[in-house]
């Protein structure tokens, strides 16, 4: 029967439909997938971040920021060690100033034992010499004293340079601490762009394909819907022009009140043919209205 | 036609008071969708069939009917060949836009295994 065979060409274009869409499903999979391992694997980060290669730019946004928190806490930390660094300097200066100040003293204090036994020798080997021995110590004690005020001295210069020292890198730091954050950002943006373009590409290349499988569904489902409309209407005509015969015989004379029914059902259905459908502009054409709502609900017939 | 002409059309017809009823709320209700004619259609053929049958004319094998048939057939074949063509079509630009992907993929990983050499 011509009629079941078109319902069966109809039935096997919707199975292909639906092939076609499974077929869309899984590819996505696996190209989503691919994406997110090879982000995963070339970037690293997290689930968030793999999706955002899938989706495009929108969570590529999320996961250049997520990158950029991370390497902006190494930033800090970097920063950090270096004040650290510089605060451990100013300890060793403090030690230093330390050393030398109790060297200074002990040299101060055993210069102060000579001097104390040179002058016990002196009274009892030399008394004579003894003024002069103490003019002359007192002399190297004042030297000493120079030596350990030039040594203290010394050790407030340097220690005043490095808290300079100290000031101008602080403030580097805090200078290039920006400088880096946005550095990150770029690169960071950079190396997730080729996800975002090949998911992008991707994108465009597939995710019409339902639509367009739907409408080439929709336009079969039309001009089928059409053909079976001229078939209808042409047998319709036939079996008037036979009743009209039979009529003519007197074989169905009483039966003229059917026949008129007959006639107004006809010319009705052929009135309802000529319907154009509120949603749809033109039926059986490629000019279907890929938009309307029908055509899904066509399909799901 | 217009909703009120089509809803005119089905209290004018011959179809049963409760029919009549539900067509005219479903027109009212649904506008006149591709599925609300179709269905419509139906009916009325359904009728007509029953009629046809009542008054015992069946032409089911006379060389008009066949060659209707026929040509209902050839259409529709036709419209499926084309729309197998499309949607053939359709599959492979996905297959080939999933091996495009996967190619960008692995440029993309061969490009990070160079930076990370270099």
């Amino acid at each position: 029967m011509g009629k079941e065979r078109v319902d069966k060409m109809l039935a096997t274009a919707r199975d292909a439909k639906n092939a076609a869409m499974t077929k869309t499903g899984n590819v996505l999979g696996r190209v989503g997938g691919a994406l997110r391992d090879a982000f995963f694997a070339t970037i690293g980060g997290s689930e968030k971040g793999g999706k955002a290669a899938v989706s495009g730019a929108v969570e590529g946004g999320k996961a250049v920021t997520q990158y950029a928190r991370e390497t902006k806490a190494e930033v800090g930390q970097i920063v950090t060690s270096g004040i650290e660094k510089g605060n451990k300097l100013d300890d060793d200066v403090a030690a230093f100033l330390q050393t030398n100040a109790t060297a200074g003293v002990d040299k101060l204090n055993g210069f102060a034992d000579w001097v104390l036994s040179a002058e016990k020798e002196l009274k009892e080997k030399a008394p004579g010499v003894h003024a002069d021995i103490l003019a002359r110590a007192e002399k190297g004690a004042q030297d000493v004293g120079n030596e350990i005020t030039a040594a203290v001295t010394e050790g407030i210069k340097q220690f005043n340079a490095f808290k300079e020292w100290a000031g101008a890198a602080r403030k580097e730091f805090a200078q290039k601490r920006s400088d880096v954050h946005q550095d990150v950002l770029d690169r960071a943006a950079d190396r997730i762009q080729p996800f975002a373009n090949v998911a992008d590409q991707f994108a465009r290349n597939v995710l019409n394909l339902p639509r367009d499988v739907n409408t080439e569904l929709g336009i079969l489902t039309a001009k089928a819907g059409a053909a079976k409309d001229r078939f209808t209407k042409s047998v319709n005509e036939a079996r008037m022009k036979a009743t009209g015969t039979a009529e003519l015989k007197g074989e169905v004379l009483a039966l003229r009140a059917e026949v008129a029914k007959l006639a107004g059902m006809v010319k009705a259905y052929e009135r309802i043919s000529t319907i154009v459908p509120e949603s749809q502009k033109v039926i059986g054409d490629e000019t279907v209205d890929a938009e309307a709502e029908t055509i899904p609900k066509t399909v799901a017939k | 036609m217009t909703r009120e002409e089509v809803i005119k059309l089905v209290q004018d017809s011959d179809l049963s008071a409760a029919g009549k009823n539900t067509w005219i709320s479903r027109i009212r209700e649904e506008g006149l969708t591709q599925s609300l004619v179709d269905d419509l259609k139906g009916v009325f053929q359904v009728d007509i069939d029953a009629g046809f049958d009542k008054l015992g004319i069946d032409i089911s094998d006379t060389p008009e009917y066949k060659a209707a048939e026929s040509a209902m057939v050839k259409d529709v074949e036709v419209a499926k060949a084309d729309y197998d063509q499309k949607i053939a079509a359709l599959t492979s630009q996905v297959k080939q836009a999933e091996a495009d992907a996967l190619k960008a993929v692995d440029d993309i990983k061969i490009q990070a295994v160079k930076d990370s050499i270099a």
